[in-house]
């Protein structure tokens, strides 16, 4: 499939070496739209999310502590510039390593709530995304052995050899380990963890690397 | 405070406003592609528009917390 | 350009009134007024607002901006012809966009709305593999290409039919009460949207009838072509009454049978996506 019958033509490429970015129509949009949810995250004061006492009526307002807030913040505004990174790069190797950086910096999205379940959720996610870097990273060395390149560009152009479906396979599977992170954050919210901005960028980054997944396999 | 906020909330749609018509007249010249024409209107049409709701809506009363149940 | 993108949104929610009028005549209640839902629109932006004191303010204000700014895009992808991943890609953003509404407020009610947005995800996004079967006849995603080769080979909907029932599903599940709208169910207040009254529901209200367009504009454009201005909007009327229908005659699932019921469809669908791809 042509490269341009997918995101649209490339506007331009920037070449550092073997190493490249590219901005076509649709890695822009998606490099925007982190940009933006990024400074949301950055700008917004966390939300205090209000619980009713059980068996009364009164209700009381959560408060996130300052502590809490710095990390989680720093975690969210890594966890953009992660994202927004994997959506221009046009290199198989930095695609993962931005990917395996996002699932990081998720676990620690869920993980600074001080409450048992969602340590839980955090903990259960965190061993997704640590075996999920296995099939991640193997993609890209895979790809690396089978045709001598790691750029895009160079893997669309017929000139290299195909890169096998199994290797495609196991990119793609890499990438749905590391992006899990809603379910697992989901599973936190429910047990009445304030989320917002911050777990908001869990659900962005996931998203989006998802996205992007869907075309680098189209490309190569 | 209040009409200071409001006078602001118009300026804002004003200007947001502003750059939808002056966006419109290049892409009309020619100086301005398609593309960038799109690209004013997608970020300036949510702030105008709801610059402009803000504006001309009822006056508003003090926050409060969540809707909680009947 | 920015007239049609005006005409679009009140199109898309004379679409939503039609579509409420529909599912109310065949309930026999004699149901709204088919403008109600422009009514609603104008009416909420001239009602007073406020952002919750528990809220996270500019998340709060920040997504409802999105959500019309990226619906805007989309509409511009879809008449210039650009390619449908982007439109996908604006499809799963959107469920960022809902997640955020009711994440911000702080609210119990908007925050399971959002939860459970995140949680259909699951079994809606993968029914875009519709996509890759189409893509598999056409060799491209660009939309003018899918145009093209409809002119030369005819409507895709009798080609790959079942490819069109995944989309229909999914445009099924983005529509006001229906068996899969569980993000905004009753026992939820208004879901996902409940703090967000006044002028920030008018937004989302031009948001609902911009993505209404968008959608049904996408589905015809898509399984049947490149169709004069006229016979594409007596189409998108008569995808709204068959959506209604739909909608009328289904009771909305619980959420785990409303994901359960997706993720089996998804299966066939992949199932279908991998014969073709042998075949093909």
């Amino acid at each position: 499939m042509e490269m341009s019958s997918l995101g649209g033509i490339p506007y331009y490429i920037l070449e550092f070496g073997d190493e490249l970015v590219y901005f076509s129509p649709y890695t822009v949009s998606l490099f925007l739209l982190a940009l933006v949810f990024t400074m949301f995250a950055v700008m917004a004061k966390p939300e205090r999310q209000v619980d009713i006492a059980f068996g009364g009526d009164a209700y009381y307002a959560k408060e996130t502590s300052l502590q809490e807030l710095r990390f989680r913040r720093f975690m969210a505004i890594a966890c953009g510039f992660a994202s927004m990174g994997a959506m221009l790069t046009g290199d198989i190797f930095n695609f993962t390593l931005f990917i395996s950086l996002v699932g990081i910096c998720n676990v620690g999205i869920v993980a600074a709530v001080k409450n048992r379940h969602v340590q839980n959720a955090a903990y259960q996610y965190g061993i997704v995304a640590l075996s999920a870097t296995v099939p991640l990273f193997g993609a890209a060395a895979l790809i690396a052995a089978t045709t001598g390149t790691l750029s895009m560009v160079e893997l669309w152009s017929s000139a290299t050899p195909a890169v096998p479906l199994v290797v495609k396979a196991l990119l793609v599977l890499g990438v749905m380990g590391e992006g899990m992170a809603p379910f697992y954050a989901a599973k936190a919210e429910m047990f009445r963890a304030p989320g917002a901005p911050y777990v908001i960028m869990c659900s962005l980054s996931s998203l989006l690397i998802f996205l992007r997944v869907i075309e680098v396999v189209l490309v190569i | 405070m209040m009409t200071k906020k409001k006078d602001m909330l118009r300026a804002l749609a004003l200007i947001t406003g502003a750059l939808l018509v002056i966006g419109f007249v290049l892409w009309q010249n020619g100086t301005l592609p398609l593309v960038g024409y799109e690209a004013i209107i997608v970020v300036c049409f949510p702030i105008c528009v709801i610059c402009l709701f803000l504006w001309w809506m009822a006056r508003e009363h003090g926050e409060d917390i969540p809707f909680i149940g009947y | 350009m920015i007239g049609y993108l005006l005409f679009a949104v009140v199109f898309g929610l004379l679409l939503l009134g039609i579509h409420r009028k529909v599912i109310a005549r065949i309930q026999r209640r004699p149901g709204p007024p088919v403008w109600q839902e422009i009514l609603h629109m104008l009416k909420f932006s001239f009602k007073s607002t406020w952002i919750p004191a528990t809220a996270s303010n500019i998340l709060f204000v920040g997504v409802v901006l999105v959500a019309i700014g990226i619906w805007s895009a989309a509409l511009f992808v879809l008449l210039a012809g650009g390619s449908i991943l982007i439109i996908f890609g604006i499809y799963m953003l959107h469920k960022i966009v809902e997640h955020g509404f009711g994440l911000s407020s702080g609210s119990p009610y908007g925050k399971f709305g959002g939860v459970r947005s995140v949680i259909s995800a699951a079994s809606e996004i993968p029914l875009f593999v519709s996509v890759a079967v189409v893509a598999l006849y056409t060799q491209s995603l660009e939309i003018s290409s899918i145009v093209q080769y409809q002119a030369i080979h005819g409507p895709l909907l009798f080609i790959v039919p079942l490819a069109a029932i995944a989309m229909y599903i999914v445009i099924l599940s983005k529509m006001p009460f229906g068996p899969f709208s569980i993000v905004e169910s009753k026992e939820l207040v208004s879901g996902y949207k409940t703090e967000h009254f006044g002028v920030w529901r008018a937004g989302l209200e031009i948001c609902n009838g911009l993505k209404t367009y968008v959608l049904m504009f996408m589905f015809i454009t898509v399984f049947i072509g490149g169709i004069p201005i006229w016979w594409m909007l007596a189409g998108m009327i008569l995808l709204t009454v068959s959506l209604s229908f739909a909608c009328a005659f289904s009771p909305m699932l619980s959420p785990f049978d409303s994901v359960t019921v997706q993720m089996l469809i998804t299966g066939v669908m992949l199932g279908y996506a991998a014969v073709l791809g042998v075949i093909a």
